[in-house]
């Protein structure tokens, strides 16, 4: 700590630094003259002590000749700003965070949660790029299943910075409720626009900009409810700075009362026809794919797989948990189905295969066409949200099934369970691959932590496709939380931030989070850590660091392989080499644990315990280990 | 993999890779350019030093790792191509992930080296001697 910082540190602690009424009170006498409006009056001013000689006081002709007429200055002190009811909104909807880079169009409102609010549900968090405030709300709310944490965003930068992680939550179906300051007549006039939401409103569910306090409670409401109701996806509320600014009248208008609305369910004529054909088919499988929103969706879809002893395969390899991994009618079963029944997922039809789909993504007009599952080939497509459905689908099949059809049931569930039996043991035996290599194989790197893991209260916090999927192949994936599934839209640039928005939901619940990060995408924002450090949120961050954007390698690979030229160039732009890049370095410059790189595998596990006492402790812990490509 | 060859994956092996960027290009030099689907030739005994620098200049470790046992592509530790089976397959890959080698830019000379690299792959562990994968494949 600089000299400097210890007299701030002394004088914060003393209280003894000018306060900031007192800062107000000073610069209010200067401009007292020359005020035009004046709300209150400021008593007491010339009781300032200095301690010191003075210089002579300029006389105001003086001032004049130097400076020119005095402006017309409006300096008032507002004791009951608009943005203190903000607060209270806030809280009436259940906002536990505000995760921000601060800006000056919302200074008004964050000046509320901090002294008014006393800076506790919600409690502010520090971000060093929206577009990690946004990604941590959606790792956030994977956890969560609502939006109670809330980025605030300065304008046309920070619509624009977050823009790339709102598309991630809104492909992702995740519940992002944002709001955004402006200031029309800021200082910097291209931070603000009309109508700014255009910017994302191709990936928003809803937008609004209230004009009154009124407005802006039942906004806030309508775009949490939105927000959080199927087909979820991110919207937006727009605060004028001069809203928040101003005082706050006589008349203070009510606080929103939260209630959610139902969730649209299947009809109950589509819901028998369904079953119906479930109970009459001979090797129905079911393809889950965002279904579970709650650890409920995940019981009731075993108990309509056990009732059925169909198989559920998940469709993607990034999904959340909808069915435990290690069920034995997980995977894709055994012999040709008959009858798909899609839940919350794409991937098509299959040729001479009938297909229901019951899925909330058609539902949202606006949904993207080209993105997974908004457009399910079906020949029954219900449009309703497939965790809602569930229970009126297991009883309607329950009411159908007969004991005949319930022995013919029982005869496929064991041939499905041995075909999971094998194809478990082959997925878990091809980690022997690679197991002594060096640099350290994603499947060794997985079963290594498994054992360190598996008697906690765990959950991984990152995607899983560019690590190989190892850990759902080798670990009890038996919880909603257990995986939080992949970036949505594929966006690069997630993985950190999400992690540190979910590791600070798990947190609640006392449970170990972990996050087995990419290289290439940590660097898109890696201050993220330090606020992952800052905020004591814990997380094991393990560094997946091929050096390289390497499905990019691949690709460039590929590229010169086709047109038949230099095949030994695809390093150039895709490598993260010459200088390597020092992770453990930059968690420690971020202020957290950090250590590595760890490229021999003996050296893993001790490296790794050592991370998690760090995590245990409540910190975030980062350990490099260079890793295989894939 | 040889233990050189993991000092220099370990310690920065682009930096060794670029060394040997100059050999493969030698090899493309002295190549005829020709269509990749020519029916592979009789193979010639490679160099498997040679072979090692080839496995990382020309991308082979991308999707089949450092040491031919992981990532996207086949397990080569666990290959049973021959040798001109492996060259056949380099000109005539059966999947779109595999890309075509032709002769312009890897010679049979230098496949030749590549498989006899990819010959010292050591086989891996049978899983049931990893006692951890063991363990794992016994849970519930």
């Amino acid at each position: 700590m600089t000299d400097q910082e210890d007299k701030i540190q002394m004088a914060r602690s003393k209280k003894h630094v000018v306060g900031r009424r007192g800062f107000l009170k000073g610069a209010a006498v200067s401009a007292a003259a020359g005020a035009a409006t004046l709300v209150t009056e400021l008593p007491g001013a010339q009781a300032q002590t200095v301690a010191r000689p003075q210089a002579p006081v300029p006389s105001a002709a003086a001032v004049a000749r130097e400076a020119g007429p005095a402006p017309v200055v409006d300096v008032r002190i507002i004791e009951n700003p608009a943005s203190d009811y903000m607060v209270d909104v806030l809280k009436a909807l259940g906002i536990e965070y505000i995760a921000s880079n601060p800006g000056s169009s919302f200074d008004g409102l964050q000046e509320s949660i901090i002294n008014y609010g006393k800076n506790t549900g919600p409690e502010w968090l520090t971000c060093l790029h929206e577009e990690s405030s946004v990604a941590m709300a959606h790792g956030w709310a994977k956890i969560e299943g609502k939006p109670s944490l809330m980025p605030i965003l300065h304008g046309v930068t920070g619509i624009q910075h977050a823009s790339m992680a709102v598309y991630n939550a809104y492909v992702d179906r995740v519940p992002v409720l944002m709001a955004t300051g402006f200031q029309l007549d800021g200082g910097i006039t291209a931070h603000g626009a009309t109508d700014m939401a255009s910017i994302v409103r191709g990936y928003l569910k809803w937008d609004h900009q209230p004009t009154r306090l009124d407005q802006f409670s039942s906004s806030m409401l309508r775009a949490y409810r939105l927000a959080a109701t199927p087909p979820m996806a991110p919207t937006m509320v727009l605060l004028d700075k001069h809203l928040e600014q101003a005082p706050l009248g006589p008349n203070r208008p009510a606080l929103p009362k939260l209630t959610l609305p139902t969730i649209p369910s299947a009809d109950i004529g589509s819901l028998r026809e369904t079953a119906k054909l479930l109970v009459a088919a001979e090797n129905p499988r079911i393809n889950a794919g965002r279904l579970a929103r709650t650890e409920r969706g995940v019981v009731l879809l075993v108990e309509l797989a056990e009732l059925l002893q169909a198989p559920v395969a998940s469709v993607g390899t990034n999904n959340r948990v909808s069915f435990p991994s290690r069920h034995p009618l997980a995977g894709a079963g055994t012999g040709q189905p008959d009858l798909i029944l899609s839940l919350e997922a794409g991937g098509g039809s299959v040729p001479g295969v009938k297909t229901i789909a019951i899925t909330a993504a058609e539902m949202l007009a606006t949904s993207n066409y080209n993105v997974l599952p908004n457009s399910p080939q079906a020949d029954l497509l219900i449009e309703a949200d497939g965790e809602a459905s569930l229970p009126a689908l297991i009883e309607e099949v329950k009411r159908l099934i007969t004991s005949d059809r319930r022995r013919v049931f029982q005869e496929r569930g064991v041939k499905h369970a041995d075909a999971n039996r094998q194809v478990r043991e082959q997925a878990i035996a091809n980690a022997r691959l690679g197991w002594d290599g060096s640099p350290i194989s994603l499947a060794r790197l997985a079963a290594e932590l498994w054992p360190l893991i598996k008697n906690e209260d765990w959950s991984l916090v990152c995607p899983q496709d560019f690590i190989s999927n190892w850990p759902n192949r080798l670990w009890n994936m038996d919880k909603l939380y257990r995986h939080t599934g992949g970036r949505g839209a594929e966006g690069m640039g997630y993985g950190a931030p999400a992690a540190v928005g979910a590791a600070l939901a798990n947190k609640k619940y006392g449970r170990l989070s972990i996050n087995i990060q990419q290289d290439g995408d940590l660097n898109y924002a890696p201050g993220v850590l330090w606020t992952a450090a800052h905020h004591k949120i814990p997380l094991l961050t393990i560094m997946h660091n091929n050096r390289g954007y390497h499905a990019e390698v691949m690709f460039m690979q590929r590229a010169a392989n086709l047109r038949n030229r230099d095949v030994d160039r695809a390093h150039i732009g895709t490598r993260l080499i010459e200088p390597n890049i020092d992770y453990a370095k930059m968690a420690q410059g971020y202020g957290m644990y950090g250590e590595g790189p760890i490229a021999d595998p003996a050296q893993l596990v001790p490296a790794l315990k050592r991370g998690l006492e760090h995590v245990k402790r409540g910190e975030p812990a980062l350990i490099d280990v260079l890793t295989q490509p894939r | 993999m040889k233990r050189g060859l993991h000092r220099r994956v370990m310690f920065g092996f682009v930096v060794g890779a670029v060394a040997v960027f100059a050999v493969s290009a030698s090899y493309a030099q002295v190549q005829p350019s020709q269509a990749g689907t020519a029916p592979a030739p009789n193979v010639p005994a490679g160099d498997a030093t040679r072979g090692s620098a080839l496995y990382l200049a020309t991308g082979c470790w991308q999707c089949h790792g450092f040491a031919g046992a992981t990532g996207s592509g086949a397990p080569l530790v666990i290959s049973g191509l021959s040798a001109s089976g492996f060259v056949n397959y380099l000109r005539n890959p059966r999947t779109r992930a595999m890309p075509l080698y032709s002769t312009k830019v890897m010679s049979d000379a230098a496949a030749a080296d590549l498989y006899a690299y990819i010959k010292t792959f050591k086989r891996p562990s049978d899983a049931k001697d990893i006692p951890l994968l063991q363990q794992i494949i016994n849970e519930k």
